[in-house]
């Protein structure tokens, strides 16, 4: 996964991705994902990126904070397929 | 303890900020000095214009204890939808955390609305005359709820002392106080299921309220964990919460939650099965509630139960009757009561009953009929005399638990210069249950016309009421007589492709 592609997967979620957004800038916590978006990135990660993965067993308030970390988490589970 | 308030401790685990009971009386008393030296009279109303903070239920009970009526109202809403608001209730101040908007701040001033900071009463030394609750009389205006008509003609749901402490006398005697002793609150506190049941009801009969901010995604996904930090003993919720957190929340470790309520929009069995098994404990209930009543007027207090769709159960210090006619001007009666099993129109009679919307009476008298309340529901009762809801008859729209009216939204469309016709209705969302689609037919239905409509809109109505998605449509269907029927244009824009609202908005202007 690149990260053109997450963006684009998270524009398709409903993100508003600012132009500028770095791979630190904090998504869920600085409120850029909305409770909307962020259940859709769960569906898109759960039926399309690692699936059968149980997304409760992690604290994704951290794991997926940020553009970094979230690639991190998938580069890290889709492997697992 | 209920009719003379005893606040309990309140806490926000978000900051780690604690009130015990002796600092929350001396919050309590240094607003009462603050709202005193202001002028504050008996009979005015102040809009709380923010909530879901420790400081928001000091000021809410120093008020009361002065007299005046308190108007919550939902921080998201737009400057002109909180000018209609103050419009029709004349609010004496309005109460913000922090500084208000300058523009606003004018508008309302211009309007006679004092604008005060509610941080500026932290450092006003206590008044020491007053005990809590001393001064409340039980008939007099307590809380105004506004549920719809923020862009128009706001209907705003009164409630008295006596009908608060009605609900809360009820919920007493039908739930016990033990399981709320560690209560969490993560509800808006503008609406009354949020504020009246999950937060007031058991703060108010002195029991630890843990008070977070509304609907935050980060605290939805940390939720098992604070639950176990805390020692959570009950929470209420909506469906969309659970949605979240069943796909993305590690669950609680520890067996604190005693009881669970889901309330605000329908729950099926499905997701109350596994609420149940997220949450570790079978006491998961549906509760059924309506600002007009004072939220929770029943639920699945029932003993053992299987999750079933519809199903409410039992009503808590009330009557619950379904009958044939939906006439408030109509002599109820026995003959009306459908049978066991039988849909009809729900019926409640509680002593928690508003005393009526603001300046309303009109609307009051379509909807109260000699004490007997309709609450625009579709449902049956049972055999064992379990409640059932089976729809509704009322026009809105259930995002998320919180409801979103279509003529709110047509009513901004409409003054749009552009515009010939416009009809939003519901349409389904994975997570929320419901969201906003619109039709429109406008004069020239270019992306200019398109990007400048969404600007107005903008100005005037609050994000969580603008459409999701918009239909560009050459007609409106409307009935013989007249009346749209949103479902049928919820069925024909199905069938159409949405405007691209992001790339659109992407473009410049």
């Amino acid at each position: 996964m690149t990260r053109a592609e997450l963006l684009q997967a998270l524009e398709a979620s409903g993100v508003d991705v600012p132009p500028d957004l770095g791979d630190d800038t904090p998504l869920i916590t600085s409120g850029l994902l909305d409770s909307t978006a962020l259940f859709q990135v769960a569906l898109w990660i759960d039926e399309s990126v690692t699936p059968g993965l149980d997304l409760t067993a992690f604290n994704l308030a951290v794991e997926w904070d940020t553009v970094a970390k979230l690639l991190a988490f998938i580069e890290r589970h889709a492997s697992e397929k | 303890m209920l009719l003379d308030l005893t606040p309990g401790p309140l806490t926000e685990p978000l900051t780690g900020r604690h009130w015990d009971q002796p600092t929350v009386i001396e919050q309590w008393r240094r607003r009462l000095s603050y709202f005193a030296r202001n002028g504050l009279a008996a009979g005015d109303r102040v809009f709380l214009c923010y909530g879901n903070k420790p400081e928001f239920f000091v000021d809410l009970v120093a008020l009361w204890s002065l007299g005046a009526c308190a108007v919550p109202i939902d921080a998201r809403l737009t400057a002109f939808e909180i000018e209609t608001l103050a419009e029709a209730a004349s609010p004496r101040f309005s109460l913000w955390d922090g500084v208000a908007d300058v523009g606003l701040s004018r508008a309302l001033a211009g309007a006679g609305v004092e604008v005060l900071d509610a941080n500026e009463a932290a450092s006003e030394a206590p008044y020491d005359g007053l005990p809590p609750g001393s001064s409340i009389h039980l008939d007099r205006d307590a809380l105004i709820l506004f549920t719809s008509g923020t862009t128009g003609t706001p209907k705003g749901v009164v409630h008295t002392h006596r009908s608060l402490r009605a609900r809360w006398i009820s919920l007493r005697q039908s739930l016990g106080l033990d399981v709320f002793r560690r209560t969490l609150c993560l509800l808006p506190t503008h609406f009354g299921h949020g504020l009246i049941c999950n937060a007031l009801f058991p703060w108010l009969s002195g029991q630890h309220l843990f008070i977070l901010p509304a609907f935050r995604p980060d605290i939805i996904l940390q939720l098992g964990a604070l639950l176990d930090t805390h020692g959570i003993t009950f929470m209420s919720s909506v469906p969309t919460v659970w949605r979240l957190a069943l796909r993305t929340a590690k669950p609680p470790r520890l067996s604190t939650l005693q009881r669970v309520f889901c309330g605000s929009a329908p729950l099926t069995a499905h997701l109350w099965t596994d609420i149940r098994k997220w949450t570790g404990t079978d006491a998961v209930w549906n509760a059924y509630g309506i600002t007009e009543t004072g939220s929770w007027l029943a639920g699945t207090s029932v003993g053992d139960f299987t999750p079933e769709d519809g199903l409410v159960g039992e009503a808590w210090g009330g009557v619950v009757r379904v009958l044939r006619t939906r006439d408030a001007g109509a002599q109820l009666g026995e003959h009306d009561i459908c049978a066991p099993g039988d849909n009809g129109y729900v019926w409640v009679n509680t002593p928690a009953l508003m005393r009526g919307y603001l300046g309303r009476d009109d609307l009051t008298s379509e909807v109260v009929s000699a004490g007997w309340f309709l609450t625009g529901d579709i449902g049956c009762i049972d055999e064992r005399g379990r409640l059932y809801l089976r729809g509704r008859e009322r026009e809105e729209i259930n995002k998320g638990g919180m409801k979103v009216y279509p003529s709110d939204i047509d009513s901004v469309v409409e003054r749009f210069a552009e515009t010939l016709d416009v009809c939003t209705f519901a349409v389904e969302d994975a997570l929320l249950g419901e969201d906003v689609g619109m039709a429109l037919v406008l004069r020239t239905a270019d992306e200019k016309t398109l990007r400048s409509l969404h600007q107005w809109m903008a100005q005037r109505l609050a994000k969580h009421q603008m459409p999701k998605s918009w239909y560009l449509v050459e007609e409106i269907p409307r009935t013989s007589r007249g009346k749209i029927n949103r479902a049928a244009v919820a069925g024909s824009c199905a069938a159409l492709p949405a405007v691209d609202l992001r790339s659109l908005l992407r473009q410049p202007a």
